[in-house]
């Protein structure tokens, strides 16, 4: 399956469609059960979990679902922290990859990889100092933890990642720009930036995705209830005894339905970067 | 700016709490009307409730009260208190109790204040108590020509092998062989503990340092439930259980041990046959039922332990616990007086044997918690799910293994 | 005067605007990451449950290391899953990244499919999946009985519950991986393939010559990620087997978690986190030694 066609070949064309048909129908089936399993009333679900069409199928979920909790203020709660968090890892975790990709400075290698050392700690034995850490600046339960580290750096993952994609644009541009007289800001802004549009649009997605469905920092920093997110809520719908899960695949449909549309959106993004090609043959 | 609200919730006249408590967003509405009902009687004080999700609650109240950042009161599992009160991490409520005219430890079941105390001090009270029973499908057992087991219970006759014999009147199987009906369920543990002390056997020694799983009683126990699934088959297995397949909610199964506070879901989801309840069977020990609860604490680091009492008191006084017990039947009432009054006894749907609960909770034990009980059940149960799933056969072999595993774990030292 | 001046030659440095451009995350490690980092390794050399601490050096890693079997199982069981799932990964996701690069009607929406599993949340996720692999009725037996297969337990079965969780693992080539492959993929210019086809390569050569090593940056960076992240699998494991059947899925960060919030063992939980460090700071070491081979940057002429 190793193809590189461009253009071409009709035939093959329509076996690669057929093919992505195949395939996305395999992808799709398990979001099919949530769907039906969401338009199941909780007998039927009872009786006859596995079953794709539901016999009496009911919208009663939704509605039952959204009333249960108060779901417009964690649509808000989550909008705010998602939309700052992503912002916020674009600007800083693109600078500080633009630092490690582009240029030597003394310890460069060391703080590089102490940064991806630490993605290799697992979480469960940090969570508790670094509680107490925001707790001592007053911070929890507020959005500070959930949003300042995005400015910080974003995370060792999409500094890792932009810093890969910066090392593949030819240091030749740079220095191009260099030469008519930009900062290090301007390349930065008017350079690598706009050549990274495939890799940029993929940090915007993951960070969205990510904050969107982020669970343990709210559970973690969050305690009153009109600050929780949407992710804590549907958390709500499995407790002890016996998930509802009629309001559960509900709640989460509609949870998924912005990061579909985002990703949607987020497709033309990924389109060919035009002036990568080196100067001259290569 | 940036993200930088802090929630005002308390009026400034007033002494403010917190309250932890888990549930679904159903049950935790009955939480919010009991607030609002103190709120209303205690105009000095005033409540709020944390809402936190049941499946992450643990890691959440261990995470607060590490910090002492943790409600006022909360609602802590017994599965963790002893380990939790190990910690310091609540206030001791003896002297509270012993100032307080209106509290007398003789209004409530024994087993349930006993459960709140550590030695001999208070240190929570029973919230969310209840035990094991039996929920069988009425309209099963009447296809298939048997007796109530709640009539056969009264005449003493609803042994265990008796049930065996029921479970298996209750099974059918269809023509390919695939089985439409089971008789029962093996329960999850630690309900399997009814079999367990029923056949005379046990699980801690009294001293719980040593455990007892490999005594006769448990292994018969164990493999009489073992039979049940692989030579009788009339249990389902694990692979033919998952998903829910034969809950007792989807009227495929005959009989099953569950939780007393089972019973508002089952009300709600079950609409296509008659069911009611039932003690477990009658095993050759005296008490074999499980009953089990959970507790009620202020935590060390409050700043109202007073008025936190007081919350806790409301929390389990009279009203509150016909409220929830007797008309909701979320749980069983840790008072003698609501269990046996009239609002308890009394109803108009199902469950109708009402006694059958109190009756199970008279005839319960509770089981052997402390500081270490999560780590030897860890142990226990992964050996005994050897035995459950089939992968064994031999109850004594399996059970003797878990017994030298877990005394070899409880021997070391907690810290390691 | 002169300050102004040394500031001046100080600022036309390039190595001062590199340092500059990462302090924000320096400033954050510094804040938030270096100490408690710090404070787990102290602890690791504790008995910690919370409520006492006392000092035992080395004895928490000496027990693990000898008196310890589920944590030789668990490390055992959690590189094995590493060892199949990283690989297959990234091949799948790669295939998946090639098919979705071309030029074919709606695959903005073929993209989505996809990408799909990937956005349904952990615990959903964990519903669904426990279906899908249900002994009885599930979607993967019922699909297996279709071409005459008797599928076997799958969650419920010791020797196929590890085996379960590497397909599902594959669920996600159409996620993450695979958008950042297509990156990658979308990044590398037309021209490279046009001058390609003029030296007449075939398919497979241009495939050999031009994609894969302008993909290598981020084929390397697949793999790191794809090592860490699967030798940190938990939630799935925590939600659908807790660990078993007979601890066949007892993920390592699972035994871990296990340790510090059920058990109460903080200093074996924080020696367990340190050897994991270890062992994945070496395996990445390792791999940047070896990428020096086969990794190649366009932009990077040092």
């Amino acid at each position: 399956m190793k193809k590189t066609y461009r253009d071409g070949h009709p035939a093959l064309r329509a076996l690669v469609f057929v093919v992505l048909l195949l395939g996305s129908a395999a992808f799709i089936v398990p979001l099919l059960w949530t769907l039906s399993t969401a338009l199941k009333t909780n007998e039927e679900i009872a009786q006859d979990p596995t079953r794709l069409i539901p016999a009496k199928p009911t919208l009663e979920n939704f509605p039952e679902a959204w009333s249960a909790l108060p779901f417009g203020t964690f649509v808000t709660n989550t909008v705010f922290v998602t939309l700052v968090a992503t912002f916020g890892t674009i600007l800083s975790a693109s600078l500080v990859a633009y630092g490690f990709a582009r240029f030597q400075f003394w310890g460069r290698n060391a703080l590089f990889y102490t940064m991806l050392a630490t993605m290799m700690l697992p979480g469960q034995v940090t969570q508790i100092p670094v509680f107490m850490i925001w707790r001592t600046l007053g911070a929890i339960d507020t959005f500070v933890p959930l949003t300042l580290p995005a400015l910080l750096g974003g995370g060792a993952f999409n500094i890792f990642l932009l810093r890969q994609f910066f090392m593949s644009i030819p240091r030749e541009l740079d220095e191009a720009m260099l030469l008519d007289g930009a900062s290090y800001f301007g390349i930065w802004w008017r350079l690598i930036l706009p050549l990274s549009t495939p890799a940029v649009a993929t940090i915007v997605v993951f960070s969205f995705i990510g904050n969107w469905d982020n669970f343990e920092g709210p559970l973690i920093y969050l305690n009153s209830p009109e600050n929780y997110t949407v992710s804590i809520g549907l958390r709500m719908f499995q407790d002890t005894f016996g998930t509802n899960l009629g309001q559960l695949m509900a709640a989460t449909l509609v949870h998924i339905t912005p990061t579909i549309i985002l990703f949607l959106l987020a497709q033309r993004y990924f389109i060919k970067g035009v002036a990568i090609s080196g100067m001259g043959g290569r | 700016m940036v993200g930088c609200r802090r929630i005002v919730d308390c009026p400034p006249d007033k002494v403010c709490l917190r309250y932890m408590a888990w549930g679904n967003p159903e049950q935790l509405g009955v939480e919010q009307e009991m607030i609002d009902r103190f709120n209303g009687q205690n105009p000095d004080l005033h409540v709020r409730l944390f809402r936190v999700p049941g499946s992450a609650y643990g890691q959440k109240m261990v995470l607060m009260l590490a910090s002492r950042t943790a409600p006022d009161v909360l609602r802590v599992d017994h599965y963790n208190f002893p380990a939790l009160a190990a910690k310091g991490y609540f206030q001791d409520l003896t002297e509270f109790a012993k100032k307080d005219t209106g509290f007398r430890e003789g209004d409530f079941f024994p087993t349930a204040i006993d459960e709140g105390k550590i030695g001999d001090r208070l240190y929570g009270l029973n919230a969310l108590f209840g035990g094991v029973i039996m929920y069988y499908n009425k309209t099963l057992f009447k296809q298939a020509g048997l007796e109530d087991p709640y009539e056969l219970w009264k005449r003493g006759e609803w042994t265990w092998e008796r049930y065996r014999q029921t479970a298996k009147a209750l099974t059918r199987f269809d023509a390919q062989g695939k089985p439409r009906v089971f008789g029962t369920a093996i329960p999850p543990f630690p309900a399997t503990s009814v079999a367990v002390w029923g056949f005379g056997g046990d699980l801690m020694s009294p001293d719980m340092k040593k455990s007892e799983v490999d005594s006769d009683g448990t292994v018969r126990a164990y493999q009489f439930l073992a039979d049940l699934v692989w030579k009788d088959h009339v249990a389902p297995t694990p692979a033919q259980g998952a998903n829910s397949a034969f809950a007792f909610e989807s009227g495929k199964l005959g009989m099953t041990f569950d939780w007393m506070g089972m019973t508002p879901r089952f009300r709600k989801v079950v609409k296509s046959f008659d069911w009611d309840v039932c003690p477990t069977p009658k095993g050759t020990a005296p008490r074999s039922n499980v009953i089990k609860g959970n507790q009620l604490v202020v935590s060390a680091n409050s700043r109202h332990p007073e008025a936190a009492w007081r919350f806790i008191r409301f929390l389990t006084s009279e009203p509150t616990e016909t409220r929830l017990c007797a008309e909701i039947r979320r749980a069983f009432p840790t008072r003698i007086g609501v269990a046996n009054s009239p609002a308890f006894l009394k109803t108009d749907q199902a469950p109708f044997n009402t006694r059958a609960f109190v009756q199970s909770a008279e005839g319960g034990r509770t089981l052997p918690i402390n500081e270490r009980w999560g780590e030897w059940t860890q142990i226990f149960n992964s050996e005994v799910d050897n035995l459950l799933a089939g992968r064994e056969r031999d109850a004594r072999t399996v059970l003797r293994r878990a017994k030298a595993r877990i005394d070899a774990a409880l021997a070391e030292d907690p810290g390691f | 005067m002169a300050l102004s001046t040394s500031v001046r030659r100080w600022t036309q440095r390039p190595s001062f605007w590199g340092f500059l451009f990462v302090t924000p995350w320096l400033i954050g490690f510094l804040l938030f990451t270096a100490g408690p980092m710090l404070t787990s390794l102290w602890i690791s050399l504790h008995k910690y449950d919370l409520h006492t601490m006392e000092y035992v050096g080395g004895e928490n890693y000496r027990r693990l290391f000898s008196k310890d079997p589920l944590f030789w199982k668990s490390l055992k069981l959690t590189v094995t899953y590493a060892l199949f799932s990283v690989p297959l990964g990234i091949l799948g996701s790669l295939s998946i990244a090639m098919l979705l690069n071309q030029k074919v009607r709606g695959i903005p929406l073929f993209r989505t499919f996809f990408y799909l599993p990937s956005l349904v949340p952990a615990v959903a996720s964990a519903i669904l999946w426990q279906w899908v692999f249900n002994a009885e009725n599930g979607a993967l037996n019922l699909g297996l009985a279709i071409f005459g297969f008797a599928g076997p337990q799958w969650l419920q079965d010791e020797n196929w519950a590890l085996p379960a969780f590497v397909l599902m693992s594959l669920w996600g080539i159409g996620g993450g991986r695979m958008i950042i492959f297509l990156a990658g993929l979308q990044g590398i210019s037309e021209t490279y393939y046009e001058a390609a086809r003029i030296d007449g390569a075939s398919p497979w050569q241009q495939f050999r010559r031009v994609t894969l090593p302008l993909l290598s940056p981020v084929m390397f960076f697949n793999l790191i990620l794809g090592i860490i992240g699967s030798f940190q699998t938990f939630t799935s494991a925590y939600v659908m087997t807790g660990g078993g059947p007979n601890n066949a899925t007892l993920f390592y960060a699972l035994y871990l978690f296990r340790n510090a919030f059920e058990y109460f063992k903080l200093g074996k939980a924080s020696a367990l986190a340190w050897i994991l460090f270890v062992i994945l700071l070496a395996i990445t070491l390792v791999q940047f030694g070896l990428s020096k081979r086969w990794v190649h940057y366009e932009g990077d002429s040092r």
